[in-house]
């Protein structure tokens, strides 16, 4: 059952496809899948490993992930040891003709640590943190990277894939300024979040992540780290708590109870949650639901 | 050659790390450290009823591409006071025709799924006892070429393996626990391919083996699927006499992982051996072909992040000796400290047998304890 392809913004030459056959993307997150879409429109399929609700820090490694990647064109992968996974499934499925690319590799990254890395520290990572697609700013250097690749199978359609993107890109920063309008009144807000999941994001709209309730990354909320947590949001200082939708929420709801900071829990892929099918809708509801919160207005659940 | 030695080993490793930090591509090295606790009430133990302690194993993985279609794994482990060469390994992943892939070396064979499973990994702590008696008592480890195709068949992948084996099975896998003091019933469970060293002066040189394997794995949604699968070996246990083995084995396997923190494995195997045996009662050089079989079950459920448990059911005959055999029933529970950095284990099991005047209970609690990257589990 394929996925349907996701509907681009320009008008794609069919006609100029070289050899008629679509270019088969495979990409860890459906994030750059949709970001490969808009760039590749009709002269490319795009398949995600990670579906739904899910975390990319931890996947089951099916067989059945290798065959999709065994007929593949392009394999993306996050990189910075985020989807590690990703090169054991690249392993299995044998397929000796793969372009991977690391859509990492022009991101401008950010906490990459100064001191060496151990596990002391939880799963952090060592190169940066690796949740920079929640910036949608990083579409433009994610979207390089796939269409250096995308060209080097295609080189005939290099130019109209560059048009692609460079129109993906206009959309998504038009769209851009209104979401920081949105939380423009609020800029300087600080705000705990559920997994350090939030730099490039809060970069970007302005917010300020204090604190998480991981005591260290991918390390679940402590007794005593949640204690100390409480005594922070009972000072009211802090606006809301932002959770990724895929945790259990029983602890940040249980801190927002008692302490009357809004929760607010949303989706941080695309596809995580019924009807955010695209970047956009992405970034629409976790705008929208923060900036609602901020407000002091009802979280939306 | 039947132990190896810590010098050579220590050699290698230096060789190996020098060689890797000289060239400043880094193998990934990790250590995994096994400590156990146990306890028994089996009445011929002579240490029935006191709490035991004992460093099960140390692991050291060293493990890295050498190109971006190969890789090379090295595990050396330490076990029972001696280091010795785990596996040692070549694969070429991609880039044979037809979705082949080839490895070399010494590793554990691909005879169902467990075995290919270090020990120190297992939600149920103990080597089954038709692993120990059949395969081997730390499984089937051997020096071979593996060829191993794998395609799509529909919406199923179908896995096709072969192994040339140099054939003697375990080597280096023999521990003498008939040496120490603590030998008993369960203990002599257990002497897999490899007993028939101590029958003969030195290791013979044996004859190749071969062993293969067809698997079948069904995806049944997104983050689930199951696989079964076929297993046959078939080998010379030595030269002198001839004697022959062959095994059979059936497999199956299921995991299903509704969200981030719980998933489901229910996993089982069958394996039947049939061998000659020098047997006492058939005069001078009289070889008796023994045929035996066992199983295990297991279900095994992560409930939470950091919590898992799960029972065991087992059977075995002993592989020389016709109609003898142990039954066994283990509960288990693990948690983990952080991560899978440090894991704490705990089993509680009963055996029964032919040659046990009662049942068996013991308890078994171990701390696992991981350095170094983490790889994900395989299906
Ligand atoms: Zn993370």
């Amino acid at each position: 059952m394929k996925k349907p392809l996701l509907t681009v913004l320009l008008a794609v030459g069919l006609a100029s496809a070289a050899s008629g056959e679509p270019i088969r993307v495979v990409t860890s997150i459906p994030d750059f899948g949709a970001i490969a879409a808009a760039i590749g429109g009709a002269d490319v399929t795009t398949e995600s490993i990670v579906k739904g609700n899910r975390d990319v820090h931890a996947v089951e490694l099916l067989p059945s992930l290798m065959m999709k990647v065994r007929k593949a064109d392009v394999y993306v992968k996050v990189g910075l040891d985020l989807d590690l996974w990703a090169q054991q499934i690249i392993d299995g499925s044998r397929n000796p003709r793969l372009l991977v690319v690391d859509a990492s590799e022009r991101i401008v990254k950010l906490e990459v640590p100064d001191f060496k890395v151990d596990a002391s520290h939880g799963d952090l990572h060592a190169h940066g943190n690796p949740h920079y697609w929640l910036d949608p700013a990083n579409a433009r250097p994610i979207g390089e990277a796939i269409l250096a690749a995308l060209a080097t199978i295609e080189p005939g359609m290099a130019t109209t894939f560059r048009a692609n993107l460079d129109g993906y890109v206009a959309r998504l920063d038009a769209a851009t300024a209104v979401w920081q309008s949105r939380l423009a009144p609020h800029a300087g807000a600080e705000v705990i979040s559920f997994h350090s999941s939030w730099p490039y994001f809060a970069r970007r709209f302005g917010i300020t992540i204090v604190e998480h309730l991981e005591p260290k990354p991918g390390v679940p909320p402590t007794p005593t780290h949640v204690a100390a947590l409480t005594e922070l949001l009972r000072t009211g200082r802090v606006k809301a708590i932002l959770m990724e939708s895929y945790f259990d929420d029983r602890v940040p709801a249980m801190l927002s109870r008692t302490t009357g900071v809004p929760l607010v829990k949303v989706p941080v892929l695309v596809g995580s949650a019924p009807g955010i099918d695209d970047q956009f809708a992405l970034f629409e509801e976790i705008t929208g639901s923060l900036a609602r919160a901020l407000a002091g207005g009802r979280p939306a659940d | 050659m039947k132990r190896t030695k810590v010098p050579w080993v220590t050699a290698l490793l230096l060789t190996v790390v020098g060689a890797a930090a000289a060239q400043n591509v880094n193998p990934d090295i990790s250590v995994i450290g096994d400590v156990r606790a146990f306890a028994t009430d089996d009445a011929s133990d002579p240490k029935e009823g006191r709490l035991q302690l004992d460093l099960k194993s140390v692991e050291l993985a060293l493990q890295g591409y050498l190109n971006p279609y190969a890789r090379a794994d090295v595990f050396l482990g330490y076990h029972d006071d001696s280091f010795e060469l785990e596996e040692a390994y070549a694969t070429i992943l991609r880039g044979l025709p037809g979705g082949l892939q080839v490895k070399a070396g010494k590793y554990r064979v691909d005879f169902g799924k467990l075995n290919l499973l270090h020990p120190h990994a297992y939600s149920f702590l103990d080597t089954p006892l038709v692993h120990r008696e059949l395969l081997g008592e730390e499984g089937l480890v051997d020096i071979g070429v593996n060829l191993n195709l794998q395609a799509p068949l529909g919406n199923t992948v179908l896995t096709v393996s072969g192994n040339v084996l140099k054939g003697d099975f375990a080597e280096g896998h023999h521990h003498e626990h008939a040496a120490e003091d603590t030998s008993s019933m369960l203990d002599s469970f257990g002497r897999g391919l490899d007993d028939l060293d101590t029958l003969e002066e030195e290791a013979v040189e044996t004859d190749l083996g071969y062993s293969e394997r067809l698997g079948l794995f069904v995806p049944t949604g997104d983050y689930a699927g199951f696989e079964v699968g076929l297993n046959a070996l078939q080998g010379t246990l030595d030269l002198n006499t001839g004697r022959k083995v062959k095994l059979l084995g059936a497999d199956a396997k299921y995991r299903w992982a509704p969200d981030k923190y719980r998933s489901l494995t229910v996993q089982g195997e069958w394996i039947r051996s049939d061998r000659d045996v020098e047997h006492a009662g058939a005069g001078e050089g009289g070889v008796e072909r023994v045929r035996a079989d066992g199983f295990y079950a297991f279900l095994d459920w992560r409930f939470a992040q950091r919590w898992n448990a799960g029972v065991i059911g087992e059977r075995s005959e002993m592989a020389e000796e016709e109609g003898v055999s142990i039954e066994r029933v283990g509960a288990f529970a693990g948690f983990q400290l952080m991560e899978e950095t440090t894991t704490l284990r705990v089993l509680l099991r009963q055996s029964d047998g032919d040659e046990l005047a009662e049942p068996v209970r013991e308890a078994i609690l171990q701390l696992a304890f991981s350095l170094g990257p983490h790889r994900a589990h395989w299906f």
